[in-house]
């Protein structure tokens, strides 16, 4: 584990009122003798909870090495008769039974990019009971449009030439990224009030669609949008990363860069069209600002649009092209084949030598080959 | 089949075709890639589709292909027909329209 992730994980525990949050409402939904799905676990602090407030057992899912502090710490915690641990993605976990309820905290910035839509809607046709309960519920979704000096500043920079170099290429990738910034009130001035953009089931990875017209109530630089979350946690818990809440969770909000900055002005008017396709892992924002009279200008952003794509990388998106063959593609097939059950990783790495020089510069970049693939296919 | 002949006497100077909202499209070196939100499909162009569609989306249909008749040197009847094959693919796929108001 690196020092990133246990920092990480650091952080999921240290925000008071988010753990505060997810335990109050755990109390209030989780059943005596209910089974619970702890997706995503981490340490699994969500499954301790779960047991406080009776769950009969957890099932703690987490694709990463942490899996096995999760193990120690829930024997540490007195647990471990009644929480069980798979080490798998989420969406690969598979249970003897329909669980009771699921929980789960990967709702990133603005819900969409941490992975809970589509867990919670696998959970839901594969793992949960008919009237099984998701923690969160429900999402509503909110953006507003601001003066980001830190923003602005993240797409202006490859414009700037730094060490008298032309880097511009990568400005239209910054303009055309969802980035992450924890903010506080300081830093950001909100040109008009946010908006609720769209309202959603925790389990819903289709399309998330929303619009909203804002009238510009502060004069300033339309920089883009900042995005926020709130969700509801239980009938009685909702939590928010909210830049301007006070009651806010330690969680970074979304910003949605424009590529043109544009001075407005009160009454200014800016429409933004938010689309969002979780299983795409693309999000899109448009629309446009009027300004006085007659003076209308538009924006079309995506992520698709800010993602790194080459001509190389192209062809594994495209469906209906063929796939061309490659000296590496025939070598993981002679893999799958020489693994019946009784060789080893050694085993296999001698009997495709021959490679090394041709598809492979190196004994290590072969062995390596191998072992991705052994744990590909583990 | 929905076909989609282009070519028809121009109205104005704007183009005859766009790409609709709900396509996301991007250049990659001199390629196009074009993403349907709707059907979650990409589709790859080459840099000759991509060029097409780039000036039918920035032009009148009749001056985007006079311009590639000159820049091709290819007959116009033989450019006509591999360009309404392009459009009509990429009219059924969703992935191009007529700029509405266009007779």
């Amino acid at each position: 584990m690196s020092q990133s992730e246990l920092h990480e994980h650091r952080g999921y525990l240290a925000d008071e009122r988010k753990v505060a949050a997810y335990r109050a409402a755990l109390a209030e939904v989780v059943m005596p003798a209910d089974v619970v799905l702890d997706l995503g676990a981490g340490t699994g602090m969500l499954g301790y909870f779960a047991c406080e407030a009776g769950a009969k057992s957890v099932i703690a899912v987490d694709r990463g090495d942490i899996i096995g502090l999760a193990r120690r710490m829930a024997a540490d915690n007195g647990y471990e008769d009644r929480i069980s641990h798979i080490r798998a993605l989420s969406v690969e976990a598979r249970v003897a039974t329909p669980v009771d309820v699921a929980v789960c905290d990967q709702i990133g910035g603005l819900v969409h990019d941490a992975g809970i839509l589509t867990c919670f809607a696998d959970a839901r046709r594969r793992l949960l009971a008919p009237g099984g309960r998701l923690v969160p519920a429900a999402f509503r979704i909110f953006l507003a449009p601001v003066t980001f000096d830190l923003g602005r500043g993240a797409v202006e920079f490859w414009a700037s030439k730094p060490a008298d170099l032309d880097v511009g290429a990568a400005r239209v990738v910054a303009a055309n990224t969802e980035a992450k910034y924890n903010v506080t009130p300081e830093d950001l001035t909100a040109l008009a009030p946010g908006a609720e953009v769209a309202a959603f089931a925790s389990d819903h990875d289709d399309t998330i669609r929303g619009s909203a017209t804002f009238v510009v109530e502060e004069a300033g630089r339309f920089d883009g949008f900042v995005g926020w979350f709130e969700a509801c946690m239980s009938p009685s818990i909702t939590i928010t990363n909210d830049p301007w809440s006070g009651d806010r969770i330690d969680r970074w909000c979304n910003f949605y860069p424009v590529d043109e900055a544009l001075d407005v002005g009160s009454g200014d008017r800016v429409r933004l069209r938010l689309d969002v396709r979780p299983r795409l892992g693309v999000v899109s924002w448009s629309g446009d600002v009027a300004r006085g009279r007659g003076d209308r200008r538009r924006y079309r952003h995506s992520t698709f649009r800010g993602s790194f794509l080459t001509a190389e990388t192209v062809g594994t998106f495209v469906r209906d092209a063929p796939i061309p063959r490659s000296d590496r593609l025939d070598t993981l097939g002679e893999v799958l084949h020489l693994i019946d059950g009784s060789r080893t990783q050694s085993d296999v790495v001698e009997a495709l030598g021959d490679r090394i020089g041709s598809t492979f510069v190196s004994s290590a970049e072969l062995e390596a080959f191998v072992r991705n693939v052994v744990t590909l296919a583990g | 089949m929905t076909t989609d002949r282009i070519g028809a006497e121009p109205l104005d100077e704007t183009p005859d075709f766009e790409i609709p909202a709900h396509v996301l499209y991007r250049e990659v070196d001199g390629e196009m890639v074009l993403l349907n939100l709707e059907t979650e499909l990409y589709f790859g162009l080459d840099a000759i589709g991509a060029d097409i569609v780039t000036r039918l989306t920035e032009q009148p249909a009749t001056a985007a292909l006079d311009a590639l008749v000159a820049d091709y040197a290819v007959e116009p009847e033989v450019l006509r027909r591999d360009v309404d094959d392009l459009v009509a693919t990429l009219v059924d796929a969703g992935l191009l329209e007529r700029v509405e108001g266009f007779g």
